[in-house]
């Protein structure tokens, strides 16, 4: 192997993206970035409508061609967990083309032929696979990214996009974020930007922000139930995210949204919630036990044990030192931190978080031996916090085998002091609705997706720990012939959140709901209407639900006919992906139909079966015929990059042939990153007293895609670039239990090639 | 009236004139086209000349070097004196024109120790010579009896992708990144301002009209002075190939054929074909492709069609390097023959090689004596050392791209790290076990192993990944990487002292103690000069760390550095794990220094270069008095005495 060759760290990824998503972004063929001297955005339109919790994003928007060729470029759309695209079309001058579903077969074919016309079709699988980096282990995506081709010489493409997505209710409040700002680019400049946000909200609004300064809102109406605002702007540079947070009145009134099309053969929808306004069961000042469940199995590489150390930190923190608390690190086995919970004191919150970060990755995952560890340190009651992606690959496997024995060690515990069973699903592949029926364990359940942000998700998980659900929250329709298929959107039954259920009605007349929960029954009287069309969002909504439902018994009781037959009926009624259908986005898009992986400096393809010949041609000269890989269906070669290659992404170029004789072109990128990010810290003050706040100012190279500081006995906090300071800031909190003395705030820089900077400032805290 | 005779006197009076002004006519295009070239250079000159070496290849001695052959793949071929010459990447070989081997000149040996890439015959002048472009050392050219090397100053001008004979015996140089150049053998010029940075990829025409093929440009035409470019007329921006013959002129890309006459583009052929090398003969265009032989089309045909040529449907070798005309004849360049491009017949072919590449990447002697060669993409050979002769060729989906081989230390076994996971030989020779990632390796891709003692005595497989660490320990596998503290997450080398692992990573370097890591080094909190730890090995209790960038270093038991006065201030980066220490001395293989030599007991080191077929060192491994030195060009041995003599 040549010196040189080693210099790649190659992040092959999709056309023009990298590692993380970027929303709303066109790279143009050729590029690595996008570039506003070529193709810019020259208006975007966001529609944010909230209704009763259920938000749906519209984009629309105009590239700008500013060059005399014919572009093609890749759009990319990155989703935040539980997000769903619900539409894509591309507009051809003047004609609409609306993407569709169909089942994955049928799309599957159809995209072949599109493609063999030399055309780029799209196609959206749910739970599409990419492999991760190094371990090429496959990953699920939450990306939507399609090719657009073409965009005319000095022409306007437009695309429009929209997505739907649940703003989850905890304490009472709701938030959420459309991501704007770049993640891998600088940011970008909008000709023209224009946001508008309704908020229809059946409980009181008390209080509503917008977050950010980057986008003031304009309000132009602000009653108890609606808000309404917009903002306008001219060059807008995208900063930040577009977010807002609102909060209702504690009110445990039942409210009722319906929708019925207005045809007598068409049945009615409905959404019945009611606020969850218990006092915390959980008597302050008492002492908690909470087993915390680390997964270090290899699925949970990179990212995802990222995201679980900090969701273990941030749950360790929270402890007070009256609590006690253990942790168990778990792959094919199980091993505990401590005999015996013991005192959430930092100096054992620390020792702890040592342990975990001297404990070796391993092969399998076996929640069961996990469990079953957790269940013995809880014997005596607690809380049990599983933080995992759930793919059991030991033990018991298959989903109904594993609920089966859950439900029985569950039942096989002493009911008084039954621990709760929570569990933060970390990753976009998680296995969400298994760990989701862990979690009904008494327990809650969150989950962090990769392009999210998991502090918000986070605190609001936290909280949760350590109180008891509320018993019995259930609906009751009367008369109840007269609904049918009703379900529970999501299981939060904690003080706070709001519990919904949607269902169908027959026909329009007078209903009784009830929704009774902790000995409390709430009653309201509603006219269910024979025409009603305000709240669009429902008949989707109910399908949704009606599929997860149907999904769910797949899971326990295995494929029938009927049940995908009508899953994919319902997908392609109301528009949304599920594992038997594909959102294809025709005839003018793609997305992905091969992978590369990365490799050191290995460069690997996947095509479908057609392809017969893969040459790549590298950007420094060499051209190399790719050999197939049969056992791994993969196409592989080598490549040598020269020295003088600089740092940073750089394009390959692929023909393909197929058994056709047709001939393809694609372009990938890759990262070279042959320098771990450079990193130089200022401190504005070395010396600080116990409880300060200090802001922390770091720069580091483009290439850094995490900061972070810590100190001892704080939680690590995350630099983000400032654009006003030019700098990386933070605020960090210094414990306000910190004894005097010298201590080493500890800060690390890490880029998309996992390649890692250390840098250690001295810090003195005064007494 | 007119008479018939004046009007047949006035006929051929008319056609005189008509003859006489297109003799004019063309006379002044040529002598404008002619005087052109010789401004554009004059102008050139004008502006300085480039500075460059002619003198005669007198490469020192090599101190008992013996080179292992390897696959020839051939590059170009010519006809020269009579002979057939034909440049491989390793070597030129030298034919009768009836296909007999008569010479073979080695690069390292009788050659600068760079790859040969490209071959034409100068003409236009008294004595026609044979030029041959190499990847660095600039030209050679050879006149029958010995070979002199155009050496230009300009490191980027020594690199020769592309050359053309003109008429008035100028010889064009086109390079890869830093453009084309013209010289006459005692002067050197940048050929057009314009074409400065060009990265050229082929060369057709003459002084008339000059065609210049890029990788990322399209296609130059210089004519008359100018330079015009054409891109969107080509099927695709890569120019792979060209060919121009009667003032027509085919430029071959990825995805096609665009065909030129007299400087305007007419028409694109062959859709879609990869026409990696193109000749026209004779109302027949031949496109060799990459993936599907050579096609023939009939360029008379009204939509000409691609068709196979004869004999190259079934059997031969699809991938011809080059087409080229010898007496007359076309001819496809394989890697290993050239044949007949209509029937299919071979012409010549290549010696027998021992090796199935000159690309290597690891090299290990076992205790059976057999040298183990893994190979940048082909795979493993195993050659007996006492024969020379390939035992076995080892090549599937994982055996395909090495990256290190080492034998386990008491059973024999040994393992084979690769892009595309572990794979374990028996003592015998035979293919075990495969371990990668779903084995529960951290990664698949193995750059190093390491065989460790644990503390209770047991055996540990230590094994690096540009993701992190694998430990193996019986059926017991498990991983480190960054979140647990580790410097980088790619691991390029191991080393162990006194029971510590030395990981060698892109970012300092760790060092771990029961699979814990116990403290690392960066140019941050040490005198590392380089974070990059390339390569490293063992010499009691120092180890040796080669760097990307800062050569060799040495790091005692109490982890203080000691850097060599060689290495300061010059770039050298040391290739991975192209360390090897022996009884007598430590070697360092580089990447463009050749090998760096440091005896036991001294503390100044040298390089050597003579003898190795590259200056790009990849892979060493010793075997009693004997060292084997891996290139990206080929293996060559020498005994060590002799090296340190």
């Amino acid at each position: 192997m040549t010196l040189t060759m080693i210099r790649i760290f190659a992040l092959m990824f999709l056309a023009g993206g990298l590692l993380w998503a970027d929303s709303g972004v066109i790279i143009a063929s050729g590029q690595t970035s996008p570039d506003a001297a070529m193709l810019a955005i020259d208006s975007l339109r966001i529609s944010v409508v909230i209704d009763n919790g259920h938000a749906t994003v519209h984009l629309q928007e105009v590239f700008h061609n500013k060059t005399a060729n014919v572009l093609e470029g890749s759009y990319s759309l990155a989703l935040p967990s539980g997000a769903a695209v619900s539409d894509f079309a591309v507009w051809d001058d003047v004609t609409r083309i609306p993407g569709v579903i169909l089942e994955r077969k049928r799309a599957a074919e159809l995209y072949e032929q599109i493609r063999n016309q030399a055309i780029d079709p799209g196609l959206l699988e749910a739970g599409e696979i990419v492999e991760s980096e190094a371990s090429g282990q496959a990953r699920h995506s939450s990306e939507f990214s399609v090719k657009i081709v073409p965009i005319p010489v000095f022409g306007y493409k437009r695309l429009e996009a929209e997505y739907r997505q649940n703003v989850p209710m905890a304490q009472f409040s709701g938030g959420l974020a459309v991501p704007l700002k770049a993640v891998n680019f600088e940011p970008q400049v909008v000709g023209k930007l224009f946001i508008s946000l309704e908020l229809k909200e059946p409980q009181s609004i008390v209080e509503f922000k917008s977050g950010g300064h980057s986008f003031p809102l304009k309000m132009s109406a602000q009653t108890e139930h609606v808000v309404r605002a917009s903002f306008e702007g001219s060059n807008v540079l995208l900063n930040d995210d577009f977010s807002i947070s609102y909060k209702v009145q504690a009110k445990p009134e039942i409210s009722v949204q319906t929708y019925r099309a207005g045809s007598r053969n068409e049945p009615g929808f409905f959404e019945a919630s009611v606020l969850l306004d218990q006092a915390k069961r959980a008597v302050e000042g008492t002492a908690r036990k909470v087993v915390v469940l680390f997964d270090t199995s290899l699925s949970m590489q990179w990212e995802k044990l990222e995201r679980s150390f900090q969701a273990l930190e941030a749950t360790l923190r929270a402890l007070r030192p009256t609590d006690t608390f253990n942790v168990i690190v778990f792959n094919s086995d199980a091993l505990t931190f401590s005999a015996r919970p013991v005192a959430a004191r930092p100096e054992e919150i620390a020792k702890a978080l040592d342990f975990v970060r001297a404990t070796r990755l391993r092969g399998g995952t076996n929640l069961q031996k996990a469990l079953t560890a957790a269940f013995a340190q809880t014997s005596t009651g607690g809380s049990i916090v599983l933080l995992s992606d759930g793919e059991s690959t030991e033990g018991a496997v298959s989903a109904k085998r594993f609920d089966a024995w859950l439900d029985k060690a569950w039942a096989a515990l002493p009911q008084g002091p039954r621990p709760s069973l929570s569990v933060l699903a970390i990753g976009d592949d998680a296995d969400i609705r298994g760990m989701r029926r862990i979690a009904a364990h008494g327990g809650v359940f969150e989950q962090a997706g990769s392009a999210e942000p998991l502090e918000f998700k986070l605190a609001a998980f936290i909280g949760k720990i350590g109180l008891a659900p509320l018993d019995g929250v259930r609906l009751a329709v009367a008369p109840q012939a007269n609904t049918s298929l009703t379900y529970r959107l999501g299981q939060d039954d904690f003080p706070g959140a709001r519990a919904a259920w949607v269902g169908r009605y027959q026909q329009p007349g007078n209903a009784d709901f009830t929704i009774a929960f902790a000995a409390r029954r709430v009653t309201k009287q509603v006219n269910l209407p024979a025409q009603e069309t305000e709240h669009a969002y429902l008949p989707a909504t109910w399908a949704r639900a009606r599929v997860d439902a149907l999904l769910e018994k797949i899971d326990r009781e295995g494929e029938d006919k009927a049940s995908i037959e009508e899953i994919v009926r319902l997908a392609r009624e109301y528009k949304f992906v599920t594992p038997y259908t594909s959102f294809l986005a025709a005839p003018r898009a793609l997305l992905r139909p091969r992978l590369i992986r990365p490799g050191d400096p290995v460069l690997r393809v996947r095509t479908d079966a057609s392809i017969v010949s893969l040459i790549a041609l590298f950007p420094f000269g060499p051209i190399a015929p790719l050999h197939y890989l049969k056992n791994e269906d993969i196409w592989q070669t080598r490549f040598v990059a020269p020295e003088d290659l600089a740092d940073g992404a750089h394009i390959v170029r692929l023909i393909l042939r197929d058994r056709n004789g047709h001939v393809f072109r694609e372009q990938k990128t890759f990262l070279i990153a042959s320098h771990p990010p450079a990193l130089r810290v200022q401190l504005a003050s070395s010396r600080v007293r116990a409880g300060d706040r200090l802001t922390l100012h770091a720069q580091a190279s483009q290439t850094t895609r995490t900061l972070t500081a810590q100190l001892y006995g704080a939680a690590p906090v995350y630099l983000k670039w400032d654009a006003t300071k030019k700098s990386n800031t933070a605020v960090l909190t210094v414990p306000a239990s910190l004894p005097a003395g010298r201590y080493s705030l500890h800060f690390s820089a890490e880029d998309s090639a996992h390649n890692v900077s250390h840098q250690e400032v001295a810090l003195e805290v005064l007494p | 009236v007119v008479s018939r005779a004046f009007v047949r006197t006035l006929k051929k009076v008319l056609l005189l004139l008509t003859l006489l002004l297109i003799a004019v006519f063309t006379g002044t295009a040529w002598w404008r086209a002619h005087r052109a070239l010789e401004e554009g250079a004059a102008q050139t000159a004008a502006s300085g000349t480039l500075p460059f070496t002619l003198a005669r290849v007198d490469l020192p001695i090599a101190p008992g070097f013996t080179a292992f052959s390897a696959a020839a793949e051939f590059q170009a071929a010519a006809a020269f004196q009579g002979d057939v010459y034909v440049c491989g990447r390793a070597a030129l070989y030298r034919y009768s024109s009836a296909g007999k081997l008569l010479k073979i000149w080695h690069a390292g040996q009788e050659l600068p120790p760079y790859p040969l890439r490209a071959l034409t015959v100068r003409r236009g002048v008294a004595t026609p010579e044979l030029w041959i472009g190499t990847e660095g050392a600039g030209a050679l050219i050879w006149d029958g009896q010995t070979f002199q090397q155009l050496r230009p100053q300009e490191s980027g001008a020594r690199k020769v992708s592309a050359l053309l004979s003109m008429p008035n015996g100028t010889m064009l140089l086109g390079t890869p990144t830093a453009g084309l150049y013209s010289t006459d053998g005692k002067q050197l010029w940048l050929f057009h301002a314009q074409l400065a940075k060009v990265k050229v990829t082929a060369l057709a025409g003459g002084q008339d009209a000059l065609w210049i093929g890029t990788q990322d440009e399209g296609v130059w035409l210089w004519r008359a002075g100018t330079v015009r470019r054409f891109e969107t007329e080509l099927p695709d921006q890569q120019v792979l190939s060209l060919w121009s013959e009667a003032g027509s002129t085919w430029v071959g890309t990825p995805l096609g054929v665009a065909e030129f006459t007299n400087g305007e583009f007419s028409r694109r052929l062959a859709s879609g074909v990869f026409a990696r090398a193109v000749l026209a003969q004779n109302g027949k265009l031949w496109i060799s492709s990459f993936d599907e032989g050579i096609f023939r089309l009939d360029l008379h045909a009204r939509v000409p069609r691609p068709g196979a040529g004869e004999g190259f449907a079934n059997g031969l070798d699809k991938s011809a390097t080059a087409l080229t005309l010898l007496d007359g004849q076309v001819v496809a360049v394989t890697a290993q023959a050239l044949h007949e491009a209509a029937r299919g017949g071979e012409l010549l072919s290549a010696p027998a090689a021992n090796l199935a590449s000159g690309h290597i990447a690891a090299l290990q002697v076992d205790a059976q004596r057999r040298l183990w060669i893994g190979y940048f993409d082909r795979g493993v050979d195993v050659l007996s050392l006492s024969g020379e002769t390939t035992v076995q060729h080892f090549e599937d989906d994982v055996l395909f791209c090495v990256n290190r081989i080492k034998q386990e230390p008491g059973n024999g076994n040994i393992l084979v790290g690769t892009a595309n996971g572990l794979a374990l030989f028996g003592a015998g020779g035979r293919l075990r076990q495969v371990l990668n990632a779903r084995s529960g390796l951290i990664a698949n891709q193995v750059t190093d192993i390491l065989f460790q003692r644990t503390a209770e005595g047991g055996a540990r497989t230590v094994i690096a990944t540009p993701a992190g660490l694998t430990f193996i320990e019986g059926a017991n596998v498990s991983s480190v990487y960054a979140f647990q503290g580790l410097v980088n997450n790619h691991v390029y080398t191991l080393a162990e002292s006194g029971g510590t692992l030395v990981a060698g990573t892109l970012g300092g370097v760790s060092l771990l103690k029961n699979g814990l890591v116990q403290a690392s080094f960066t140019t941050a909190n040490s005198s590392l000069r380089q974070n990059w730890i390339t390569a490293s090995a063992t010499a009691g209790k120092a180890i040796y760390l080669g760097t990307y960038g800062s050569g060799v270093i040495r790091m005692d038991e109490h982890a203080d550095i000691q850097t060599f006065r060689e290495f300061a201030g010059a770039r050298v980066e040391v290739n991975p794990n192209a360390l090897l220490i022996t009884a007598r001395a430590v070697y360092a293989g580089t990447a463009g220094r050749g090998m760096a030599i440091l005896r036991r007991g001294q503390e100044r080191w040298q390089f050597v270069t003579a003898g190795l077929p590259s200056r790009n060192v990849t892979a060493l491994a010793a075997d009693d008095d004997f060292l084997y030195i891996g290139t990206d060009n080929g293996l060559a041995e020498a005994a060590e005495r002799n090296l340190l003599r």
